[in-house]
């Protein structure tokens, strides 16, 4: 691992990611042994060797799978997360988008925009919302450095200053928010690949369908050119916008949340986006409508 | 008068190693054909258009450097680490 300087033996890797992770959750104070932790589950690499390396350290987590309904993607990674599950003796709850709104494939023909876009903003919905449901006081994601570093990038190419405000490993818990943390975001997605491979994971290894082509792929790619030639560059470039850009941002910050009027999860509107794509749904005769 | 010339030749047979190798990749078998009866790991990379910054092989079960020398026969997967969109 050239941007650490060192080289390592398996049983010396695992111990080393357990290590990096555990220094992460304390440097960013993310949550102690009495917390109860919801772990957003995807099948793939990151969430369970998040979830596995968790487990590892003494952490009260479980796990929370989405189905988005994308067909054999999502069977296989269900599967997948299930028998995880199962190995670590934890349990994982699952929820399926057909059964509260509808599935990725139907809205993403409705909507009209990017599915990631319909995705991410669902499955930031049901996770808070499921979090609160099951009583767990923090929500951790597989977000990873190639992913922080990829939506720095084009959150700054675009100066898109909402956003930047809102980059941290750490959302606090407020106006109705669970707090939400990521304790893989100073691991590369190839340390984590490593991690689970050498731990033994089954994970999903087919990409996403709709994921071809996304812009957050080509930012990946483009530093991990600069990373080859300069190695450090991904870790610094995140790092010291936490440590220098970031306080600065979040002193201006003046976002208003209440509660929808319809679920009364958190938004900016007066109908939360989530509750106004079922009314759309409920017109176009499709949904749950519930 | 015509003057016929002849030419003593000898002929070389030249014979050019290809192995195959059956790649598991992204849950789908490959196969890709290489010269010699060996290649390594970080020239497999490469013929995929890989990079070692977030893809590594795996031979017959152990993750390997990319000096290994990868043999026909061998059990090989393919990690490509990159993952599309966030989280």
């Amino acid at each position: 691992m050239p941007h650490h300087r060192i080289a390592l033996c398996k049983e010396h890797y695992i111990e080393w990611f357990e290590r990096r992770v555990e220094r992460t959750i304390r440097e960013f104070r993310m949550f102690s042994k009495k917390d109860r932790i919801l772990v957003a589950v995807s099948g793939g690499k990151d969430s369970l060797s998040l979830w596995h390396a968790l487990h590892r350290l003494g952490y009260q987590a479980d796990g929370l799978y989405i189905n988005l309904g994308i067909g054999e993607y999502s069977n296989l990674s269900e599967e997948k997360a299930k028998k995880f599950a199962q190995s670590l003796g934890r349990t994982l709850h699952v929820i399926r988008l057909k059964d509260l709104v509808e599935d990725i494939p139907t809205l993403k023909e409705m909507e009209k925009r990017p599915a990631c876009s319909v995705c991410g903003n669902l499955k930031r919905y049901y996770m808070n919302k499921s979090a609160k449901e099951l009583g767990f006081s923090v929500i951790a994601t597989g977000h990873n450095l190639d992913d922080e570093s990829a939506t720095l990038m084009g959150n700054v190419l675009s100066w898109n200053l909402g956003y930047l405000r809102r980059q941290y490993p750490v959302l606090k818990e407020g106006n109705g928010f669970v707090k939400k943390v990521k304790p893989l975001c100073l691991i590369t997605e190839k340390e984590s690949a490593l991690y689970a491979l050498l731990s033994g994971i089954d994970f999903v290894e087919e990409e996403c369908p709709y994921s071809v082509g996304a812009s957050s792929i080509e930012y990946k790619l483009l530093l991990s050119q600069i990373e080859e030639k300069s190695p450090g560059t991904k870790l610094r470039f995140y790092l010291e916008f936490l440590r220098k850009i970031q306080p600065l941002l979040r002193r201006e910050e003046k976002l208003e949340l209440k509660p929808c009027s319809i679920c009364g999860e958190p938004t900016s509107a007066d109908v939360c986006t989530v509750c106004r794509l079922k009314q759309r749904l409920t017109l176009s005769g499709k949904g749950q409508g519930s | 008068m015509l003057h016929v010339a002849t030419y003593d030749a000898t002929v070389f047979w030249v014979k050019i190693f290809i192995m195959k190798l059956r790649v598991q990749y992204r849950g789908k078998q490959f196969e890709l054909e290489f010269e010699g009866d060996k290649v390594k790991a970080r020239d497999l990379l490469k013929a995929m258009n890989l990079s070692r910054e977030y893809a590594f092989v795996v031979v017959n079960g152990e993750v390997v450097e990319e000096d290994f020398y990868i043999k026909e026969g061998d059990q090989v997967r393919v990690i490509n680490a990159i993952s599309g969109g966030w989280g």
